[in-house]
């Protein structure tokens, strides 16, 4: 049997390796190189060298989407984390309830993008949806806004859903890793009559720090790719005020077919979220394991 | 543990009490707060949808005052959401299929006959790729071969999309069977494909159900490839169905809370029936990277 595993090995994993690598690996490989080029999509590729590159540092318009989506980043991680930390802890000290309660926060995760950009559609109108009609019935008319007009609130307006559905993702990953920290400590807290305040800051951030520094890379990572909400609430607009760089890029690619130079966008995306991986993992990384 | 332990209780017991109650009081109020948060978005497209738009706009967060089932069937009628939610659920269906049946070849063979962490790296890599990465070569990709606006290309990428989350759940499930087994089988005359079939597959029935299950939420969820793949109004799927009817009918509020009904429905059947699964697989993707 072991002289054929060999044959056996090649013709059962060759056709996940071919399609993986003809509808993945080669794509992805194909948009580094067209990122080097000038295309249309009809005519062939002509390579420009770093052109595109150039013209992405004279973009206007490149960096009003990439300040956009770094104020996504921003917001994905103090909007996320310290509110998903703080969730988990409490769902952790709770006899009972726990199981329903998580089931609830995760939900938003498994329903379609799309589906809950519609959803946010309908409750910004400002005429018929239910965020002017609730501030009108509370008494705070003055905050009534066009949540989807005015250029100052609607970058804010598309990032509230992202923030919102994504912090019960976290939950479920501290949820999990607070379940692997040994219960004496908390008993012994207890005892002490350690404040709870104290007991997360001291006991559960240190203890989940491993853990946190993953969510922090994810929540970048989400926010960089971040593309369906902005794309349904609003497409991006008015003008670029919503749009984030996978708007900008999908707008180049398939409206106006500059395939190189939206390539080129592509690359740089995937480079920042490199770059700030490796410079956050350097800068984390400690000598010694936390014992306990 | 000791620097735990550097403040003492100072208040007598009845006083500490009576906080510890109030503290947990609060702990629980928090997070039935944010549970409503959480749910009550859905809540309100749930119950506008048996609403007319008078009652959505005139009381819009009252119970509506009489049912109103006229939205899902002006919805199946005047719109193509029922031809929609079918190609997903094909497509879907499909993809996980396929899906499956190609990771558990390859994971078998990384997992038990011959492990390579090249292969393995290769292969889950693509987990960490987002959609835009692979976006405008698939499109060229799929024209050139003539699958442009077909259900069977958009099939193909989310295959290819779905591998590698399945190849990662599966190999991690399938190096939990113990050895034993098979080398008995082997020494019984058993080949490779006989032993994967009849021991390793069935045993592995709790792997395949989390990544099917996966494989089918982010195959119904899927809205970007769909978007740049297809075109013609009836291939398209329920994800570009409710973008469309949004853009027809956006005024139209009860119409479109049922559109959103129906489409987040059969994903709340397999979230509710498998949620140990759903919850268990998609972190793990996620915390791979």
């Amino acid at each position: 049997m072991k002289n054929r595993d060999g044959a056996f090995s090649v013709a059962f994993l060759a056709p996940a390796f071919l399609f993986y690598t003809a509808f993945m690996v080669l794509p992805i490989l194909s948009t580094v190189v067209f990122s080097f080029t000038r295309w249309n999509g009809i005519s062939p590729p002509a390579f420009s060298g770093f052109s595109n590159f150039r013209g992405i540092l004279a973009d206007a318009s490149y960096w009003k989407t990439a300040n956009n989506t770094f104020l996504l980043v921003f917001f994905n991680l103090v909007g996320r984390i310290p509110v998903a930390l703080v969730l988990a802890f409490l769902l952790s000290r709770l006899k009972r309830g726990l199981k329903l309660l998580r089931t609830i926060y995760f939900f938003p995760i498994v329903v379609p993008t799309i589906a809950i950009g519609v959803m946010f559609a309908l409750f910004y109108n400002s005429n018929l949806g239910p965020v002017n009609k609730f501030l009108e019935a509370v008494g705070l008319e003055f905050l009534q806004r066009n949540w989807l007009s005015d250029v100052r609130v609607v970058l804010y307006s598309v990032m509230v859903p992202q923030v919102w559905r994504g912090i019960g993702f976290f939950v479920v990953i501290f949820l999990a890793g607070i379940s692997a920290i040994p219960r004496e400590l908390f008993e012994v807290a207890e005892m002490d009559g350690t404040p709870q305040v104290r007991v997360l800051v001291s006991i559960v951030i240190p203890l989940l720090w491993d853990v946190i520094q993953v969510c922090i890379i994810l929540a970048v990572i989400q926010a960089l790719r971040s593309f369906e909400l902005a794309w349904v609430i609003t497409g991006g607009g008015p003008g670029l005020h919503s749009a984030f760089l996978s708007i900008y890029m999908f707008r180049q690619a398939f409206f106006v077919y500059r395939f190189g130079y939206a390539s080129a966008v592509t690359v740089t995306m995937l480079l920042y979220a490199l770059v700030f991986t490796v410079i956050f993992k350097r800068l984390t990384s400690r000598r010694e394991p936390l014992q306990y | 543990v000791s620097r735990f332990n550097t403040e003492t209780p100072k208040e007598d017991s009845g006083l500490s009490a009576v906080k510890d109650v109030i503290a947990k009081t609060a702990n629980v109020v928090f997070l039935l707060l944010f549970a409503v948060l959480t749910v009550y978005p859905f809540f309100w497209v749930l119950l506008s949808s048996v609403k007319d738009n008078p009652q959505i706009f005139g009381s819009p967060f009252s119970l509506p005052d009489r049912w109103v089932m006229s939205n899902y069937s002006r919805i199946l009628e005047a719109t193509t959401l029922g031809t929609n939610m079918l190609n997903s659920l094909v497509v879907s269906v499909v993809t996980t299929v396929v899906v499956l049946l190609l990771s558990a070849m390859a994971s078998y063979v990384l997992s038990r006959v011959r492990p390579s962490l090249a292969l393995y790296t290769y292969f889950t890599i693509g987990i960490m790729i987002p959609t835009q990465m692979i976006l405008i070569p698939s499109f060229v990709l799929l024209k050139s071969i003539s699958l442009l606006n077909t259900r069977l290309g958009l099939t193909l990428l989310y295959v290819v999309g779905g591998m590698p989350l399945a190849i990662l759940l599966l190999v991690a499930h399938m190096r939990t069977i113990p050895v034993e087994l098979e080398e008995s089988a082997s020494l019984d005359g058993c080949s490779r494909s006989r032993s994967f079939v009849a021991i390793v597959l069935p045993l592995s029935r709790s792997g395949l159900a989390t990544a099917g299950i996966l494989t089918f939420i982010h195959s119904w969820n899927e809205y970007v490839l769909a978007y740049i793949v297809i075109s013609d109004k009836l291939r398209k799927t329920i994800t570009q169905g409710i973008y469309q009817i949004r853009g027809e009918f956006f005024t139209d509020y009860g119409l479109l809370s049922a559109g959103m009904v129906l489409a987040i429905i059969p994903v709340i059947l397999v979230y509710i029936a498998f949620q140990e699964q759903v919850v268990k697989g998609m972190t793990a993707g996620a915390l791979k990277g």
